[in-house]
């Protein structure tokens, strides 16, 4: 995971304009998978990712994306939350390990 | 058009009542025009959502004071020119008006709170959730605040389009009982201002400049 680290004058509200190259980067680690899970109930099946939803100490940025990925979201949330819920089609315990 | 007018400045509202009505009237269509665009809009959700949250919280607690107000006080007796029928659907349809005014934005408050998401009022303050977290709840309750919302804006529409005719097509002054300004004094029908009607020329006389005859 690298994080970038912005400086004032760097354009926030185009993510179709790339920053300097000369932007300062922090490798901050690895994200490992280690598990999967079918979704279900209580694993993130029911949330939605809303970018706008932010704890204190986080604002959003002037992107306008955030808007509009706060909008869809907020409407295929709603539309999945109307679908009927039924186990999984897959059961990632059945599946065979193929590694 | 040989309609007795009913006395001047006919019994109203109190100031209360009035106040409470077209501050309510304002807020409701606001926020009626605020909840479709907000469902359409990309750019503005956000913004909308922030304005659609707390102005509903608002709505619900002038709907409280406004259902204490309209039990505690009666209001003024109806027109002669509305009929007992038209009266009962009037009353019925007024507190069909106040039961939406109250659940919709319970039906909204309990919908994020089915949904986890929070009820942000301004910035720090937040309400507490109050319905279990469920998104098949969250998915009633969202349908069930769209249904809402048209029937309350049908039935805003039907009072109206009938104070509207009451006071335009019957001119039977209806709306100056829930006016905030004073009462006109009572004058016959079809008189004419004597210091215009001197000044203006009558309008079905031609022009004289106009098309000059054959």
């Amino acid at each position: 995971m690298i994080l970038t680290i912005g400086v004032p004058g760097d354009p926030t509200n185009d993510a179709t304009r790339p920053w300097p190259s000369s932007t300062r980067s922090i490798d901050a680690g690895a994200i490992t998978i280690n598990a999967v899970q079918t979704e279900a109930p209580g694993n993130g099946r029911d949330i939605n990712f809303d970018p706008l939803v932010l704890p204190d100490g986080i604002a959003p940025s002037d992107d306008p994306l955030l808007s509009a990925r706060s909008a869809v979201y907020a409407r295929s949330f709603t539309r999945r939350a109307g679908e009927p819920k039924q186990p999984s089609a897959i059961d990632v315990a059945q599946v065979p390990d193929e590694r | 058009m040989n309609v007795k007018a009913p006395a001047a400045a006919g019994p109203r509202f109190t100031l209360l009542s009035r106040l409470l009505h077209w501050s309510m009237a304002a807020m409701v269509i606001a926020q009626l025009f605020i909840g479709v665009t907000m469902v359409a809009s990309l750019s503005y959700y956000p913004l909308l959502l922030a304005i659609h949250r707390p102005l509903g919280i608002a709505i619900l607690a002038f709907s409280v004071v406004r259902l204490l107000n309209r039990i505690m006080h009666r209001p003024p007796p109806f027109l002669a020119t509305m009929s007992p029928i038209e009266g009962r659907i009037a009353t019925w349809s007024e507190y069909l008006l106040y039961a939406l005014f109250l659940a919709q934005p319970l039906i909204g408050w309990a919908m994020l709170s089915a949904a986890q998401r929070p009820v942000v009022l301004y910035g720090p303050i937040h309400l507490p959730g109050i319905a279990p977290q469920n998104i098949s709840v969250f998915a009633v309750l969202r349908l069930c605040h769209t249904i809402f919302a048209y029937l309350l804006f049908l039935t805003f529409t039907a009072h109206m389009c009938a104070v509207l005719f009451h006071t335009f097509v019957l001119r039977d002054r209806m709306i100056d009982r829930m006016a905030l300004w004073p009462a006109k004094a009572q004058r016959p029908h079809h008189d004419r201002d004597s210091t215009t009607a001197t000044v203006a020329p009558d309008r079905d006389s031609p022009a004289p400049s106009a098309s000059p005859s054959p």
